[in-house]
């Protein structure tokens, strides 16, 4: 069995994070499909919400190397309207991690599950599917 | 960009400018994934992945913005996507969606400049 499997469940972090309006500007501006478009006031998009989660951390504690890691899928759901500069209580969770064959390699999945709470209640709920090709590290 | 009308129950396509690579940059930092792989040619070269690729979240937050359009601002409460090809400097992305008007889902897709499809994905509209 994977040493990592032990890691299912943890709350890798559960900290205080600020929702920055000029990071938010920036991920608004860079994928603008009109990208000429005159925008003052940049919505804060799903993927803005699901970066808040430490998933550096996540990649630390399951020993993969960040370029073996690659994005395969990810969902996110608003429970409560968030504004620019709200400050959210964030979790990061490993929710599972497994291995498959692909085309005769081995390749992992984490499942990270995000949470973000405002003023104590749950305002959005995200998932992020980790792969990480050539499947997780062994050894010590 | 360009639009095209579509049949019955789907929206308008769009097509994004192309990626380039200070935007693929920007977009990396912007959501603090800091991998070499998005700005570092001769790391992603060595990683096997032929130059810098953009992060799948960037199709992403595209999408969100084109679906922001097509639904006249109409809030989206969820999403969801899952990441099929790599995109690099250059691509085209095409976005084209569908609305359900059962269950009020929009399935949305991206396709790169050869048709390929970059991204699938699902949205709900219900208000929060």
């Amino acid at each position: 069995m994977l040493k990592q499997k032990s890691l299912i469940g943890q709350i890798v972090t559960d900290e205080q994070v600020t929702l920055e309006p000029s990071r938010i500007r920036w991920l608004y501006e860079t994928s603008l499909i009109r990208p000429n478009k005159d925008s003052t006031e940049p919505s804060i998009r799903k993927v803005a919400l699901l970066a808040l989660g430490d998933f550096d951390r996540v990649l630390l504690q399951v020993g993969a190397k960040p370029h073996s890691v690659l994005l395969s899928q990810e969902q996110v759901s608003l429970l409560k309207p968030i504004q620019l500069g709200d400050v959210l209580q964030i979790k990061t969770i490993i929710k599972d991690l497994y291995e498959q064959q692909a085309s005769n390699h081995p390749m992992g999945f984490i499942h990270v599950r995000i949470e973000g709470h405002h003023n104590n209640l749950l305002a959005f709920e995200g998932e992020r599917v980790l792969a990480i090709r050539g499947g997780f590290p062994r050894g010590a | 960009m360009t639009k095209t009308t579509k049949p019955k129950n789907q929206l308008l396509s769009m097509t994004a400018a192309p990626l380039n690579r200070t935007q693929i940059a920007k977009f990396a930092a912007s959501i603090n994934h800091f991998s070499p792989l998005f700005f570092d040619d001769h790391f992603a070269n060595s990683a096997g992945f032929g130059g810098v690729i953009a992060p799948g979240s960037l199709a992403l937050s595209l999408a969100e913005d084109y679906l922001h359009h097509v639904l006249g601002g109409e809030p989206i409460s969820s999403i969801q996507v899952s990441f099929q090809r790599f995109m690099w400097p250059g691509e085209e992305l095409t976005f084209k969606a569908q609305v359900n008007p059962e269950s009020k889902h929009i399935e949305f897709e991206a396709l790169n400049q050869r048709r390929e499809v970059v991204l699938v994905g699902r949205a709900s509209l219900e208000p929060v």
